[in-house]
């Protein structure tokens, strides 16, 4: 009998060790699960700050920046064509002009923010600010030359034109392309980030997947030896506890694929969006900017017809070889910056381009004096029209941003008011369980 | 349990390889270049290569890194090394254009240049810019878009006269069948390098052309590291260093030497 007392013993002893061991297993993995979809919560969470709260915005700030730039310098040509007799519309771009400077130092210091910790942005931000004072410089000779010799409106002076060659050439060649690279850069510094917060919260979503799977086995593997040892059907608490577990994985991977969506389209369609129309708005001033140094310069004539046509394509690009060409071709199916625009959107921001091209065709074709007077009416409401197109695009996708990091946001909140206390309970629930058969070997 | 960590270990292996090739991950790099380009990119008697490029490449790479391997090649061939898989990079003082753009990408440019007219001395009060250029014959050297940029763009009705390369063109010149040559300022100013060459240097530089490097379609990553290493180029001063020493003597402007306005990469 003693031989067969020994592994009676023994028995007992290794039942009770693997209710525990499997009790143990189980409350580990829920704790893994709980670990994984907090993990993941964090991880989207912080793609969310990124994008909504930190970068995205400055980024869209620094995008500004080339078109208050190419602003600032369009507005001095305008002054320079429009001579004496419009001092009040003068006055008005002086306005203008001074209200774009205090845009300009805002984005300046946002972007200087956003760079702190890459030496070379902040170096072009630095450069920017020295090569703007410069710009001031050489913008105010210019005007105060156009003031002395009190041209009427039209061509001024060729030594006024010389003087404003000079600034123009300083913001052309150096400073905007400074100003465009920023944003890219910045633009980079998101694209980056979010890269890597994807795959990390992809990666998390299938951790909450497999931690989940894993506690549903121990907490039936758990069952089944419950209730073939000591021949219950089953324990109500472990019952429950498998339920919340399963809910809790379901929820989890549900809430964490819904903030992943919401980070997806906030970057997507709104701050990707954003980005785009606005590069296409300032580049599209620049291009208005384009037409009055056409007027104003007829040494550059060329050249300044030459960069409109460069920009369009950029913005536009349809097949053709000359700038009446790319007129007369221009079609629906355009590609280039805004290329990407579909349905509705595509149609009426390319009525409006098309206006603001034909607009532009019709002033090429006439002579000087009334191609000023075109250029001060027509021409400039057409580009106005196309630009509040624009704007409104960019307002919309702005909005569209807005709402997609605020989705993001509630999940978050509803996945941590009901996961952790689900889980949680779910472990109470596995000791209550086993409780009562680990107390009768004691 | 095992098979459990298994397949832990399969999906998390699953999950890091969703990016895609980019010349980033690479140690030694495939770089496309000219060899007959005099300043720009030439074979020396000794088989290494020298020029403005070449110094611009290698010190490009050197901030990403990378060692270089030179892979010779022809105009025209710029565009399908990178379509075939053959180079990792092109540096063939390649202009940016939308048609080019759809089949590889742009980092860059890394200068800015114009173009400019070469004409025998004799025409050098006959020619003095792009509009004298009409009924006159030009030189097109095949694959590039020069002589398509004065005809069609500018609308100057230029008569364009096909030869294989630049040094075809330099004899065309001299026995009177083309009037002029017409292509970057620095390729000219290469040219005007060559022994035996007399030429007049027109001087009133048109069309922006921006010098680019070129990239596979889609390497979103290498595009920008190699932005990042030209702004830093232009900061630290080496790009002011390089044209000095390359085109200092030439007679084109360099009064302006700033970081040029990337393309963007995507």
């Amino acid at each position: 009998m003693a031989v067969t007392a020994t592994p009676r013993v023994r028995r007992e002893q290794s039942v009770s060790g693997r209710v525990r061991t499997l009790a143990g297993l189980s409350l580990l993995t829920l704790a893994l699960l709980l670990a994984a979809i907090l993990a993941g919560a964090a991880g989207t969470g912080s793609g969310l700050r990124t994008i909504g709260h930190d970068a995205g915005p400055q980024v869209l700030a620094t995008t500004g920046l080339y078109r208050q730039m190419s602003e600032m310098d369009a507005l001095v040509a305008e002054a320079l064509l429009l001579g004496r007799e419009y001092g009040p519309q003068q006055q008005a771009d002086l306005t203008g002009y001074d209200q774009r400077r205090l845009e300009i130092s805002e984005s300046l210091l946002k972007a200087y923010r956003l760079a702190l910790d890459d030496p070379a942005e902040r170096r072009t931000v630095e450069s920017l600010v020295e090569g703007l004072g410069r710009y001031e410089r050489l913008a105010t000779q210019a005007r105060l030359l156009d003031a002395q010799s009190g041209h009427t409106a039209g061509r001024p002076p060729d030594h006024v034109v010389e003087a404003y060659q000079k600034a123009t050439e300083l913001m052309h060649r150096e400073l905007l392309p400074q100003a465009y690279n920023l944003t890219l850069e910045t633009g980079t510094i998101v694209r980056r980030a979010h890269a890597a917060e994807r795959s990390a919260s992809s990666l998390a979503r299938s951790a909450v997947v497999v931690t989940g799977l894993l506690a549903l086995a121990c907490l039936l593997t758990l069952q089944v030896y419950l209730a073939r040892r000591f021949r219950r059907v089953f324990a109500p608490a472990l019952v429950v506890a498998v339920v919340l577990a399963a809910a809790g994985t379901v929820t989890g991977t549900a809430l964490l694929i819904r903030q992943g969506e919401a980070l997806e389209e906030a970057k997507r369609r709104g701050f990707d969006a954003v980005l785009t129309l606005t590069r296409a708005r300032a580049i599209s001033r620049s291009m208005h900017g384009d037409q009055s140094r056409y007027l104003l310069d007829r040494f550059r004539k060329d050249t300044y017809e030459h960069t409109f046509l460069d920009k369009a394509h950029t913005i536009a690009a349809v097949e053709s070889t000359s700038l009446p060409d790319y007129q007369s071709r221009l079609h629906l199916n355009f590609q280039g910056l805004l290329g990407g625009l579909t349905g509705q959107d595509r149609r009426r921001l390319f009525a409006v381009y098309q206006n603001f091209q034909r607009a532009d065709a019709r002033m090429r074709t006439m002579p000087a004096d009334a191609a000023i007077k075109f250029w001060d009416g027509e021409l400039t409401e057409a580009y106005e029209s196309y630009d509040k197109v624009l704007e409104e695009l960019v307002r919309r996708h702005e909005s569209d941003f807005e709402r997609a990091v605020d989705r993001g946001g509630e999940a978050l909140e509803r996945l941590w008011q009901s996961i952790p206390a689900g889980l949680a309970a779910g472990a109470l629930l596995v000791l209550v369980g086993v409780w009562p058969r680990l107390r009768e070997y004691r | 349990m095992r098979k459990l960590l298994i397949c832990v270990v399969l999906l998390l292996t699953a999950c890091g390889a969703g990016r895609p090739e980019s010349l980033v991950d690479k140690d030694e790099l495939i770089v496309a270049i000219r060899s007959d380009v005099p300043l720009i990119s030439f074979e020396r008697q000794d088989g290494t290569y020298d020029g403005f490029n070449v110094d611009v490449a290698e010190d490009l790479l050197s901030r990403l890194g990378k060692r270089i391997r030179w892979l010779e090649i022809k105009a025209g061939d710029q565009l399908t090394v990178l379509t075939g898989g053959r180079a990792d990079l092109v540096f063939a003082h390649m202009s940016v254009t939308p048609e080019r753009k759809k089949s590889i990408d742009f980092a860059g440019p890394y200068h800015v240049d114009f173009q400019d007219i070469a004409v025998r001395p004799a025409d050098r009060d006959a020619i003095r810019d792009v509009r004298d250029l009409k009924g006159r014959r030009i030189c097109w050297v095949r694959g590039t878009n020069i002589a398509q940029r004065i005809i069609d763009e500018r609308r100057v009705p230029a008569i364009a006269v096909q030869a294989p390369d630049y040094d075809a063109c330099l004899e065309m010149i001299k026995d009177g069948r083309i009037d002029a040559i017409s292509t970057n300022s620095q390729i000219l100013a290469g040219l005007l390098t060559r022994p035996g060459v007399d030429l007049h240097l027109v001087g009133a530089p048109f069309n922006e052309q921006r010098t680019a490097i070129g990239v596979r379609k889609g390497d979103i990553d290498g595009c920008e590291e190699l932005n990042r290493a030209i702004t830093e180029m232009y900061q630290d001063g080496t790009a002011h260093m390089l044209l000095d020493k390359w085109f200092g003597r030439s007679g084109i402007d360099l009064s302006v030497v700033a970081v040029p306005q990337f393309e963007g990469c995507s």
